[in-house]
């Protein structure tokens, strides 16, 4: 909503600057979008009329132009603008302007021809940031004149108005907020039509009004307007309106425009010779019933949607824009004036629906004030008759059967001292209400029952009451004062201790926090968990395909992010995401917490030789998640071979706890990273938290440390690929010996001439000890030579 | 004939001699035996002592006993002495300090999260704990409840991201606070981290994901002077004690009184710069006191109960202090942009 300071003191003395107002309104809760002020020109920069435009002799895209700016001859000015039109007013910068420090215009030759001044757009004069084509300035200024005066010192407040507060989208809306502010609601001066009807005249002969939908519409008024003269608007009402960002159009239009702008009511003028019969109808549109709007296009139309229509049909979409066949044009001669108020929801559903936002839509939308809807026509009117040269119909059509009931509310002095934290006497809490122009109807000592003006509909309970008194009494001047301490709950029910924890771990391994969408491509995500798309949680309204489904794993964001980097030729990555993730079950979504690693390329590019070529493999990203699950005092998990579709079968392990899955990890298959140019292979795991979170260990006991010496015992075996390392810890352990304390893999050998094929070598070395006692030679022996035994008649080996 | 005493002294220098001149760890075990073992000069020599009186003995013992011991240390200085120069000479003499170290890379936080870490922390000092809830929203958690009319614009599926079957992805981190209202009774101190949703374009200030913090406080005779108490100790704490805050009145249509709050800039500390938009201040969050419908809507009595809640955009933050022109950054993961923070 922008304001013209100008404006505004039509309705109250402003005694503050521009700075100073917005700041009194901000911190009331009216925020300021921008200020511009009146710019600073040199009076150098003066009104220019183009004479003469021919083309430049060297160049497609310039104009040689004659202006005359008032001098004895006129001046040859060498022009690139496209609106340099013949007979144009334009602001020129005579030689010898400074229009900024380092910018001086002098006398020149543009490709071969002399230039004498520059004719300037807004942006080029600093007065905003049009900079498509030369300022147009209004077409009855004489040439000479400073521009700086014809354009005056107006100062425009862009607000931010907020949806409960549509009676501030006008300047007299504001001025009342100004004036409750201020402590001085009597100084505001609103303005008093004067209406002088044709006497015997009556608005019945010419019109009538049907209203068949009054859901939508609770209240119409029309008034009638003839012998209309349409031209320009005076200067003073174009300029008021330009200023605040509105198009001056014609006298009519201007004027509805600026009845808008003043009291926060749209308008619309009808030319009424071509409303059939007079005859008004508001009523839902027909399905499939088309209308022609004023910007020539054509809409199909629901009866959801309201309209204005003669009884041939719609002449108005109402509230959103009126119909080119019923436009004031030059020739209209009689006006058929509409003030009305509609249903908010409806509105907003049509602008919405055709895409047709406008100012006037938009004040429907946020509700408009019912009781001030007659003012703003009588208002309207009277300046028709004034600046048109109109004769005024006697009467008023004014279809409003449920005329505005005010609500009482009670607000109890306890309460708001209670809420706000403060101690405010009734007297002044009174006071607050009546400069904000609330009725109060009863006093008691201790409550207040206070009625609500039609403009403030957003105040229905006695919290929005209290609001009010906290805004006038200033935010600022609230005191902080702490709480009572309790604490909110116990630590233990902390939903992001985990979380840290995780991301603790991750952070000490070397690993680098990375955050992606949650959004991801519905192809992308099927790579990753390899599922059907049922398994998706897709968007029903996503922006774009790339962005059409929750992500199921956080693979895809991994993938991404390496590829990012490995564009940018940063191959060494050690990366982490910890986020949601979310699958699609039948019945229900399941969201969960994830981690994504991903390694790969070089451990030690810092270094030089063969460490430096050293690239990270499986076990590098095994060994970390080891070490992440021993720092987060997690059991030992069982890892074993798997397969996962964006994994490559063979190079894939599943780490498990208690047979839940907690990590699954492996290396890339090489279609998921086509076109990434990888040089180094690329491992990623996938780590269960919400699950890994829910077995972590919290209370371990001490346990004493060993006191006796232990004793070593090798076992060196040839076994068949098949079986793996996992199979033989496990059958050692099956033996439970109590004295086995460790087992340490210590060689692995694989040479198909020796060996022969699909077999290997490998060597272990078991601890033994007794927490009672030193063992003897021959106690660890023994108990060596059972393991043996047992691993001989369990598995398919042979020992070396 | 030389005395006895004699003897054993000339044994000794004798021993002590050869040891020093020692070169490798053979002949110093040669010595040991020549003199020290048991048919060496220092055994037959004190063999010889039973020859001699009662007077006489204590004298050449102290003699014979202090050549033994001398002998016997000599013989562990030389062998020590030739094992460092064994150990020495194998050394890399050559070490050159100044080549590249074996580096451990340390992980960093993403900066949302240093920020949204930084903000439970302080959050927690005051007695909030954290809550979480899900992505996945339902329109009642996330409107309804909230006291969003019907027909508000931002439940358009312009500004929402809808499921089919009318779910949607939350826009803010506040329908948390009606999840545990409506399984916990007051009085109650939560903060909710999380991610939200909304359907803008993205550019350099918007982005379809963001994260939120949200915060609420319910308790007997909770007021607006708490709120101010409350964020005035978070800004402090975030951003250094130089920093004011300012509270305008605003509208949401969950809490009423409804405000904004504004940290003073401090990239110019209020004097006015591009990243304030001149105005001395950065708006940072939305609060209010928990609007009577909302706490209707969960069944707590808002004539018992009162209560505040906040929120706020942490790419925002995280954005000024790092002074980060372009949200789309935070999501790309350049390594080079990550490892600054």
């Amino acid at each position: 909503m922008k304001t013209s300071l100008h404006w505004l003191r039509n309705y109250i003395d402003i005694n503050w600057n521009a700075r100073e107002l917005a700041e009194m309104l901000t911190l009331a809760g009216l925020e300021v979008e921008s200020i511009e002020e009146a710019a600073q020109l040199p009076e150098t920069v003066v009104v220019g009329r183009i004479l003469t435009r021919g083309k430049h002799p060297n160049a497609d895209k310039l104009s040689v132009c004659q202006v005359d700016t008032g001098a004895e001859k006129p001046l040859q000015i060498v022009c690139g603008a496209p609106n340099c039109a013949v007979g144009s007013r334009i602001p020129v910068a005579l030689v010898g302007t400074r229009l900024a420090d380092d910018f001086k215009i002098k006398k020149s030759k543009l490709r071969g021809v002399a230039s004498e001044g520059m004719m300037c757009s807004a942006a080029e004069l600093g007065l905003g940031s049009d900079q498509d084509g030369l300022l147009q300035l209004s077409p009855e200024l004489t040439p000479g004149l400073p521009v700086a005066q014809c354009l005056g010192s107006d100062t425009i407040i862009d607000w931010e108005v907020t949806p409960n507060r549509p009676d501030w989208l006008s300047h007299l809306g504001i001025a009342r907020e100004i004036a409750a502010l201020a402590g001085h609601p009597d100084c505001l001066r609103t303005p008093q039509p004067i209406l002088r009807p044709l006497p015997g005249s009556d608005l019945r002969e010419f019109v009538s009004l049907q209203v068949d939908a009054p859901d939508l519409c609770p209240r119409y008024t029309a008034r009638l307007l003839r012998q209309v003269k349409i031209k320009p608007s005076p200067e003073w009402m174009q300029s008021a309106l330009t200023a605040v960002g509105i198009r001056p159009i014609n006298n009519v239009v201007d004027i509805t425009n600026y009845v808008m702008m003043e009291c926060g009511q749209p308008l619309h003028a009808f030319d009424c010779d071509r409303v059939r019969d007079g005859r008004l109808i508001v009523r839902r549109a027909d399905e499939g019933e088309t209308i022609v709007t004023l910007d020539q296009r054509s809409h199909r139309l629901t009866s959801r949607q309201l309209l204005i229509a003669d009884p041939r049909g719609g002449i108005a979409l109402a509230g959103v824009m009126g119909g080119a066949n019923s436009e004031i044009g030059r020739e209209t001669t009689s006006v058929l004036l509409e003030s009305a108020c509609f249903a908010p929801a409806s509105i907003r559903a049509t602008a919405r629906q055709l895409g047709m936002h406008s100012e006037s839509s938009h004040r429907f939308e946020r509700g408009v004030d019912i009781e001030a809807v007659e003012l703003a026509s009588r208002r309207a009117a009277a300046l028709i008759q004034e600046l048109a040269d109109a004769e005024l119909v006697d009467g008023c059509l004014d279809f409003y059967p449920e005329p505005y009931q005010p609500e009482m509310v009670p607000c109890r002095i306890d309460r708001v001292n209670q809420l706000l934290g403060v101690e405010l006497s009734i007297d002044r809490i009174v006071d607050y209400f009546e400069r904000l122009r609330l009725t109060i109807v009863r006093r008691e000592t201790d409550i207040l029952s206070v009625s609500i003006p039609s403009f403030r509909r957003d105040l229905s309970r006695e919290a929005d009451l209290i609001e009010e008194a906290a805004r006038l009494y200033g935010l600022q001047n609230i005191p902080a004062r702490s709480a009572a301490a309790v604490v909110g709950g116990s630590r233990h029910q902390d939903a992001y201790v985990p979380i840290e924890r995780a991301r603790d771990g991750l952070l000490a391994l070397g690993f680098q926090e990375t955050m992606t969408y949650s959004t991801i491509s519905a192809d992308d995500a099927l790579a990753a968990i390899g599922g059907s798309s049922e398994q998706l949680i897709e968007l029903d309204n996503p922006i774009s395909a790339e962005s059409a489904c929750m992500r199921p794993s956080l693979l895809p964001g991994l993938l991404r992010t390496v590829a990012h980097n490995v564009a940018h030729g940063n191959h060494d990555l050690a990366i982490f995401e910890i986020g949601r993730i979310i699958v699609n079950h039948p019945d229900f979504p399941e969201e969960r917490y994830q981690a994504g690693l991903a390694l790969g390329g070089r451990p030690h590019p810092e270094r030089y030789g063969d460490e430096r070529g050293r690239e990270f493999d499986f076990f590098d990203l095994k060994g970390r998640l080891e070490g992440w699950f021993a720092c987060r005092n997690l059991p030992e998990p069982d890892c074993r071979p798997a397969r996962h579709p964006a994994l490559v079968d063979g190079q894939t392990a599943e780490m498990t706890i208690d047979g839940q899955t907690v990590a699954t990890l492996g290396r890339v298959r090489p279609e998921l990273t086509r076109g990434m140019r990888l040089q180094h292979p690329l491992f990623v795991a996938l780590v269960e938290l919400d699950r890994a979170a829910a077995v972590a260990q919290t209370d371990k006991k001490a346990r004493l440390l060993p006191q006796f010496p232990a004793t070593t015992r090798d076992i060196s075996m040839i076994v068949p690929d098949s079986l793996s390392h996992r199979d033989i810890v496990k059958a050692i352990r099956e033996c439970r010996c109590p004295w086995l304390e460790d087992i340490q893999l210590f060689d692995l050998y694989q040479d198909r001439e020796n060996l022969g094929p699909n077999r290997r070598s490998l060597a272990y070395s078991l601890t033994y000890r007794d927490s009672a006692r030193t063992l003897t030679d021959d106690e660890a022996t023994q108990a060596h030579e059972q393991i043996k035994e047992h691993l001989a008649a369990r598995l398919k080996l042979e020992f070396r | 004939m030389k005395p006895l005493s004699e003897k054993f002294d000339l044994a000794r220098r004798e021993a002590l001699a050869a040891l020093d001149q020692a070169t490798d760890s053979a002949t110093v075990e040669q010595l040991r035996i020549d003199y020290l073992g048991r048919r060496g000069a220092i055994p037959a020599l004190f063999r010889e002592m039973g020859g001699l009186s009662p007077e006489q003995r204590p004298v050449v013992g102290q003699v014979a006993n202090q050549a033994k011991t001398e002998i016997q240390a000599a013989v562990e200085e030389a062998l020590q002495r030739l094992s460092d120069t064994a150990t020495t000479a194998t050394l890399d003499l050559n070490l050159d300090p100044t080549m590249p170290g074996r580096r451990r890379r340390v992980g960093k936080k993403h900066p949302v999260v240093q920020v949204m870490d930084e903000a439970i922390d302080i959050f927690r000092r005051m007695g909030f704990i954290v809550a979480d809830g899900p992505d996945l929203e339902t329109e009642y958690h996330n409107f309804d409840a909230l006291n969003t009319p019907t027909d508000h614009p931002s439940r358009d599926r312009q500004d929402t991201f809808y499921l089919a079957d009318g779910r949607l992805l939350r826009t803010q981190t506040s329908p948390v606070q009606i999840r545990v209202m409506e399984s916990q009774e007051p009085p109650l101190r939560i903060v909710c981290p999380g991610r939200c949703f909304r359907r803008d374009t993205p550019d350099a200030t918007h982005s379809m994901n963001f994260h939120q913090i949200e915060g609420l406080y319910v308790d007997r005779q909770v007021s607006l002077a708490d709120l101010k108490a409350t964020m005035t100790v978070f800004a402090h704490e975030l951003l250094g004690s130089e920093v004011s805050v300012r509270f305008r009145p605003h509208f949401f249509p969950f809490t009423e009184p409804s405000l904004e709050y504004d940290f003073s800039c401090i990239m110019c500390g209020g004097k006015g710069c591009r990243v304030c938009k001149y105005s001395g201040w950065l708006e940072i969050s939305g609060a209010g006191m928990v609007d009577p419908a909302v706490f209707q809507a969960v069944g707590y009595d808002p004539e018992k109960w009162t209560g505040y809640a906040f929120g706020m955009g942490i790419e925002r933050i995280a954005m000024i202090r790092h002074a980060i022109g372009d949200i789309r950054m935070l999501y790309e993961n350049d390594l080079r942009f990550l490892a600054q923070f």
